[in-house]
Order: C-alpha cells, then sequence, then structure tokens
C-alpha cells in the first residue's frame, strides 16, 4: 500500500482534473463560459497549451477562444510561478500510466530517465510545434491525453488506428512497462515539456519562483526520493539528491518518500538564504 | 548544448516530420501497408495520410527511442 500512497494522496486532484476538462463534465468551459458569456467549446483542446502557442506564432492567437486563451495563460503563469501543476496535480491522462506501472516489479521495466531524455523531449516538442508551419497536419492523433478520454469513455477500440496505438504505446510501453510510468509524459507530451521549460528557466531567474528542493544538509543520500520520482528527475550526486527541473513535475512523490523531511517545495528566495 | 544533444535533438525532431511528409506528399509508398491496418481497425481510413499519419508518427518516433536506448546501451 505504500507504493501508493503518493498516488493516493493526488487522486482528488486528477478526479478534479476529470471533472473540470473531461467529457462529459468539462465544468472549467462551463465556468468560463458562464462567467464571460462566451458561447463556449466544449472540447478537448483547452488543456492542449501547444494549440495556442503555435497560434501565438502564427498570429491566430487572439482569435481563439477565450478558454483557451484563459487556460493558457493560467498554465504558463502557474508553470513559471509554481511548476508544472497541471501534470503533477491535475492530469488523469499522465496519472493512469503511473498508477498502472506501480502494478509491475521494477525487474520487468525499463528505466527510460537514463537516455538523454531533454534532447529527445524538446526534439519532439519542436517538431510538433513547427509541423504546422511546415504544411504537414498536426499529429494530434499522437496525444494520450485524448486517447485517454476515448478510453474512460470505452471508445478507444472504435476509434482511430493512430489512437489506439497512441493508447498502448503510452500505457504499455511506457506505462506499465517503464519505470514510473510516466514514459509518454517524459517524452511526447508537448504541453509537458513546455510546462517544464517554463519552470526549469523561471526557478533560475524568476525571483519567488518555487521548486522542488533537497536541504543538502539532511540528505542521507539513501537514494528512496530517486526511486519515488515517476519522471526520473532525481540523481544521487555525492550521495546527494538532485532534482532536475526541466523533468520534475511538482508532483512531491519524493517528499513522502523521504525519511529525513529533506525535501520541500519552496520558492528559490528561500533557496539562497 | 554538445554535438551529441544537437543530435539527437534533430533525430527526435526528424522522427516525427520525416513520417508526416512522407504519408502527406508520398501516399503511394505505403499504398501496401494501410488495407493491412484497416482490416486491423474499423476507423481506419485505409489511405494512408488522410488522417494525418499519425500512426506511422507514433511508430517511428517509438521506433527513434528504441534507437537511441539500444546506441546509449552499446555505448
Amino acid at each position: 500500500m505504500k507504493k501508493y500512497s503518493s498516488l493516493l494522496w493526488r487522486l482528488p486532484g486528477y478526479i478534479l482534473g476529470y471533472l473540470l476538462f473531461y467529457k462529459p463534465f468539462m465544468y472549467f468551459h462551463s465556468i468560463v463560459s458562464m462567467l464571460l458569456a462566451d458561447g463556449g467549446r466544449m472540447t478537448k483542446h483547452v488543456p492542449c497549451v501547444r494549440i495556442p502557442l503555435m497560434h501565438v506564432f502564427d498570429g491566430k492567437f487572439i482569435s481563439m477562444h477565450l478558454e483557451n486563451i484563459i487556460f493558457t495563460i493560467l498554465l504558463i503563469l502557474l508553470a513559471v510561478w509554481v511548476g508544472p501543476f497541471f501534470c503533477g496535480r491535475l492530469c488523469p491522462a499522465g496519472a493512469f500510466g503511473e498508477f498502472l506501472s506501480k502494478l509491475l516489479p521494477d525487474k520487468f521495466k525499463l528505466d527510460l530517465g537514463k537516455l538523454p531524455v531533454e534532447p529527445i523531449r524538446f526534439g519532439f516538442l519542436f517538431a510538433f510545434m513547427i509541423s504546422p508551419f511546415l504544411g504537414l497536419k498536426s499529429p494530434c492523433g499522437f496525444c494520450n491525453y485524448f486517447a485517454f478520454e476515448l478510453f474512460a469513455q470505452g471508445k478507444i477500440f472504435a476509434t482511430a488506428t493512430s489512437l489506439m496505438l497512441t493508447f498502448l504505446t503510452a500505457y504499455l510501453a511506457l506505462g506499465i512497462f517503464t519505470v514510473g510510468g510516466r514514459g509518454y509524459c517524459l517524452f511526447f507530451c508537448p504541453v509537458g515539456a513546455m510546462q517544464n521549460l517554463f519552470h526549469a528557466l523561471a526557478s533560475k531567474f524568476i525571483p519567488g519562483a518555487m521548486s522542488m528542493q533537497v536541504d543538502k544538509n539532511s540528505c542521507i543520500g539513501c537514494g528512496l526520493c530517486e526511486k519515488a520520482c515517476p519522471m526520473r528527475a532525481i540523481n544521487l550526486k555525492e550521495k546527494k539528491a538532485e532534482i532536475n527541473t526541466w523533468r520534475c513535475i511538482t508532483c512531491r512523490a519524493c517528499k513522502y518518500a523521504c525519511p529525513k523531511e529533506a525535501i520541500s517545495f519552496k520558492s528559490n528566495l528561500e533557496e539562497k538564504r | 548544448m554538445n554535438k551529441e544533444q544537437g543530435l539527437i535533438f534533430g533525430g527526435a525532431a526528424s522522427s516525427l516530420l520525416i513520417p508526416q511528409a512522407i504519408s502527406q506528399v508520398l501516399p503511394e509508398t505505403l499504398a501496401k501497408a494501410a488495407p493491412l491496418v484497416q482490416n486491423l481497425s474499423g476507423s481506419c481510413t485505409g489511405v494512408c495520410g488522410s488522417c494525418g499519419g499519425t500512426c506511422l508518427t507514433g511508430l517511428c518516433a517509438m521506433g527513434y527511442l528504441g534507437a537511441v536506448a539500444l546506441w546509449k546501451k552499446n555505448k
């Protein structure tokens, strides 16, 4: 039961995320539409920040629906201030892979975190962003967020081959058989990559930005946090844990795994004190 | 970013862009595979590229990930 404890602690957030952004509920859309008297558009594309950011470059951003604009601004502000909050606390699609991964012992899984994650991840993000400018169709069938929605509605096996393939890729190869279960988040999700980009830059350059931090004096180098991290964002260097903000989704699994309470979520101003 | 990271970055981007380009610009190259996929899934159009060619993109992206993993292991 202990291995599920951090996930169970986050479960209410993922249920809230499902209610806010997934059909048939989509309460985020309903609330924004009601507050702004906008016509509303019940679409899964609202949590996709890749589309609005792409439209920042092609000049269509302002003509997008208000839900998209508000969500994009909120997501970026959150990523800058508190990190990839959406990934760590609200996205049920990512959490589902993490849950599945816990069903299998680690000896049957691949540790994809040892690969050069950042160049692969941001290479995919770059391709996602520029494909429409090259006259190519946006690869939306490669979206596990969409695939998870279809799965939750029981429609995944009656849908496009690409989405079925995405579902199997995200939850079998990159879920059950991957240490941490967030292989899709780690490599392919453009929304997660973008949030981590903002988080990593903000925690370095913007005073007051929050991030997971290790108290080096309290850290005993036991490696429990490294094992608990679903994003493989923690490495031990000279028997002290180091958190990689380019991967960390601030889910706090490491904080709950640490026996010495050496990991906390705090502002970069506190770190410098 | 060093040279190795640059190559990995470029390879990742290419593994998404090239299959999409092939499926849209030269759909006839996959003409034989499409009916097979259509038999596996009722929702497949049977015409490669018409849905965006994302299944091919997904396969290539996973293939690239596997190739990098293999290269890292051998290294």
